[in-house]
């Protein structure tokens, strides 16, 4: 089951009555058996995978909550208790990346090794559960948490079930922290008119995203990338400019459903975007796209493996050699070498993803060290907009890498956007009839590019820190009902064009 | 609070709720079964034919673009003479990708086991710029009620039927206006340049064939060959006058993709100019579409298989 489907339509309404006419208390029954039933609509065969996950995780935590709980009361036995943590920390860690690497990455490093080998390898094969990328880390950072005794264990397993399980969340993120969601999750408040309001509008604005313009682009985006040997210059590179913005029009879009269904319930789930594509670096441009797997990158792998034994050593050795200006330098391009790859690795089993995720790692290193050399200054007019644009190009020669299948084929992408012709009208003639066609007729045409401007415009004034839903909300009431239910109508009549599945899902 | 927020959301839900009450009433393609009588297939009939196919009992495919239309007047004699129960799944506009398509979907969702099928196809259907694919939509349209009500196909069929008898007199208005066009020799021929310079301009000047196409067509001839399924593609004619004027203009082979598919299945050509059904220029009312004797001979030998006007392609060659 996908958010923009009539069946879940149907589901969140439901749900939603239920979540009313329920007592206080129950509220989190409701939502956990919505979850489960979720499941058993999508893909009822992963939650084997999810059920594993979260007792590994349920005793791992409970057994170092009471080491804790026992920590104060012995305390000769004190360095044997972080001893004993630590180690159930690490199995808690092994068994759910095991789970992980067993249904996602198995056959991409058998396949490695066994080539590496001359041995023959056969795969496996294993629908790969849904969500599973984004539970596991969710339940790993929990995990930790506790190890770190950040907070108490959760008792009620279901309850910490329903963290890990919890529907809107499920397909696509964010990568929720327990303890920003744990208050109103097992207590959720009462239906309040303002707040389910917005999370409704919230739906229906991320619904738009991915009906309207995210749909549509895809269609220009696979002419390029399937047919990328045909096309040279700007043209190919056309395909991953409109890949940066399907991309964001579908993973944004998702999340604003994921948040809006969620904040109808009182729940608040944290933003994974942030206006990235105004982004002036590209360090920025990680601290504002998918923001909830970068803070986890940094808060559970960046900082443990720059404060690690070995890089604490190496540090202390230059610092005591005079080398200053290279202790800044080479620990942090280590441990954003190994965050990058693990980032790279995170998104699939695929050669692509970890050459992206080394191709980011490889420039914030750069610009890391730029930065210990030259400071950066506060830019303006002209120069913050080069800046975006530059930034921006940098951004789509990654998705070229990115979206392509296979290595090969993303370095021909590239050699292709700097040989032949850089621009050739024919090819923007037979491009246009060919997405003109596809993309269904006029109507559909124009709906695309109307909601493509709407879209950039929206995105462009958020940025600028104006509030756009403030500034709907405080319009004539006939004209704020008579707008909403012809959009409703706009976004019904879209449904039936859409391809369902979400990118992010498949990681 | 908690009825201010129901009472919005149902203002909000409410045309969409009165616009799906008055659809249901009117239902376009016989959907929901309400109305006996639907407006038929002259609004969208690739949406009647597939529903049609769920839910009839047949067990033999006959597909083709708009020409093939015109072939509901031979089904039963097609059915006569060969013992078969065809559906005529043919559509206007049905280009390569569509019927590969719709083939795939009739055979996963007929209720009888297939064992036959005739594809009426032919060059121009071949045309990369041209491929599209409406019937992976109309399957969505068909198999949820919500989205069958909610599409910009079905509104545009639902207001179409809503006017039922102003449309009927318009259409009459031009086969009328046709037919009279067609009782004039040079009016015809210009009438073909109109068509073909419209076809040259968006589609035809930078012809492709679309080897996706031909290989899918060719693993459906396999699938057929597995499951005892017989196939057979046609090829209709053009008139005369169009293989010239392509001629003038561009050096396309109009028989490579047939070299290449009658590797693997017979072919059954009228898509060459010594064909005898081209010359009927009073037959064409387009340089496609064509009816009267030609029709009748071209169905004939579609019905029979007995090569009079046709040439046969088998394993890369005319036979």
């Amino acid at each position: 089951m996908v958010f923009n489907s009539f069946l879940f339509f149907g589901f969140f309404a439901v749900t939603g009555l239920l979540f009313d006419v329920v007592k206080q208390k129950w509220r989190w029954i409701v939502l956990l058996a919505a979850s489960l039933l979720f499941i058993a609509f999508s893909a009822p065969k992963g939650i084997i995978f999810l059920l594993a996950t979260c007792l590994i995780t349920y005793f791992c935590t409970i057994s170092i909550d009471r080491i804790y709980q026992n920590d104060g009361k012995v305390e000769t036995r004190k360095e044997s208790q972080e001893f004993k943590s630590r180690i159930i920390i690490t199995l808690d860690i092994v068994l759910n990346l095991g789970i992980l690497f067993a249904t996602k990455y198995y056959n991409f490093f058998g396949e490695i090794v066994a080539n590496i080998a001359h041995k023959p390898f056969s795969a496996i094969s294993i629908i790969l559960p849904l969500g599973i990328s984004f539970y596991t880390f969710m339940m790993i950072g929990y995990a930790i948490d506790i190890y770190r005794k950040e907070y108490r264990a959760q008792t009620n397993f279901w309850k910490l079930f329903l963290f890990a399980s919890y529907f809107p969340q499920l397909i696509d993120g964010p990568i929720s922290r327990y303890n920003d969601v744990q208050g109103t999750l097992f207590n959720p408040p009462d239906i309040e008119y303002k707040r389910c309001r917005d999370g409704l509008m919230l739906f229906a604005w991320g619904l738009f995203k991915k009906l309207c313009i995210a749909d549509n682009i895809a269609i220009y985006v696979n002419m390029i990338f399937g047919n990328y040997q045909d096309y040279h210059g700007l043209i190919v590179f056309s395909g991953a400019v409109a890949y940066a913005f399907y991309i964001y029009a579908d993973f944004s879009g998702c999340i604003d459903m994921a948040r809006g269904v969620s904040r109808y319930f009182g729940i608040e789930l944290k933003d994974n975007f942030n206006h990235p594509y105004f982004a002036e670096s590209v360090e920025e441009f990680w601290r504002r796209w998918h923001i909830t797997l970068s803070l986890w990158f940094k808060d559970y792998l960046f900082y443990p493996v720059l404060r690690s034994k070995l890089i604490s050593r190496m540090s202390s050795k230059m610092r005591k050699s005079g080398h200053k200006k290279l202790n800044r330098i080479l620990p942090t391009s280590i441990a954003l070498l190994v965050v990058w790859l693990f980032t790279g690795l995170w998104h699939g089993a695929r050669g692509t993803y970890v050459a992206w995720g080394l191709y980011y790692g490889v420039i914030l290193i750069a610009a890391n060290a730029i930065s210990v050399f030259r400071k950066r200054k506060e830019k303006t007019g002209w120069n913050k907009a080069a800046s975006i644009f530059f930034t921006f190009i940098v951004i789509c020669f990654g998705y070229i890498i990115f979206n392509s299948t296979t290595i090969a084929s993303a370095f021909q992408m590239l050699k292709n956007v700097f040989s032949g012709p850089i621009i050739s009208m024919a090819i923007i003639k037979k491009l246009g009839i060919l997405f003109y066609k596809q993309v269904g007729a006029t109507v559909y045409f124009a709906i695309t590019v109307i909601s493509f401007i709407t879209f950039f415009l929206v995105d462009y004034l958020q940025y600028k820190g104006k509030n756009v839903y403030a500034w709907f909300f405080s319009r004539k009431k006939i004209t704020k009902y008579v707008s909403l239910a012809l959009f409703v109508l706009l976004l019904l009549f879209m449904m039936n064009r859409t391809s369902g599945d979400f990118t992010y899902m498949q990681f | 609070m908690k009825r201010k927020l129901y009472l919005s959301i149902a203002i909000i839900l409410f045309p969409a709720m009165i616009y799906l009450v008055i659809f249901f009433a009117n239902d376009p393609h016989g959907y929901f079964q309400v109305k006996s009588n639907s407006t038929s297939a002259e609004s969208h009939p690739l949406i009647e034919n597939m529903l049609e196919w769920k839910n009839g009992h047949y067990n033999a495919i006959l597909i083709g673009d708009s020409r093939m239309g015109a072939f509901d007047a031979y089904i039963d004699d097609l059915n006569a003479y060969t013992g078969k129960n065809y559906k005529n799944m043919s559509y206007p506009g049905a280009m390569a990708t569509e019927m590969n398509y719709l083939i795939r979907w009739c055979l996963d969702n007929s209720q009888e086991h297939v064992d036959s099928i005739i594809i009426v196809s032919g060059w121009y259907n071949f045309n990369e710029l041209l491929q599209q694919n409406r019937v992976e939509s109309t399957k969505k349209i068909i198999e949820n009620p919500f989205t069958y009500a909610f599409s910009v196909d079905n509104l545009r069929d639902f207001i179409i039927s809503m006017k039922k008898d102003e449309k009927t007199d318009d259409t009459e208005g031009e086969i009328a206006e046709d037919i009279s066009l067609s009782d004039n020799l040079t009016s015809k021929e210009d009438s073909f340049l109109t068509t073909f310079n419209g076809m040259w301009n968006r589609y035809l000047s930078g012809f492709e064939l679309s080897k996706t196409e031909i290989d899918e067509l060719i693993n459906i001839s396999y699938y057929c060959k597995d499951h005892n399924i017989s196939l057979v593609f046609v090829v209709p004619p053009w008139v005369d006058w169009f293989y010239t004027e392509l001629e003038s203009r561009a050096a396309y082979d109009m028989d490579d993709y047939k070299r290449i598919l009658s590797q693997y299945f017979d072919i059954i050509d009228f898509e060459f100019i010594e064909c005898q059904l081209c010359h009927n220029t009073q037959d064409f009312s387009d340089v496609s579409h064509f009816h009267g004797q030609t029709y009748e001979a071209f169905a004939r030998e579609l019905i029979t298989g007995e090569p009079i006007y046709s040439r046969i392609w088998n394993n890369g060659n005319v036979k």
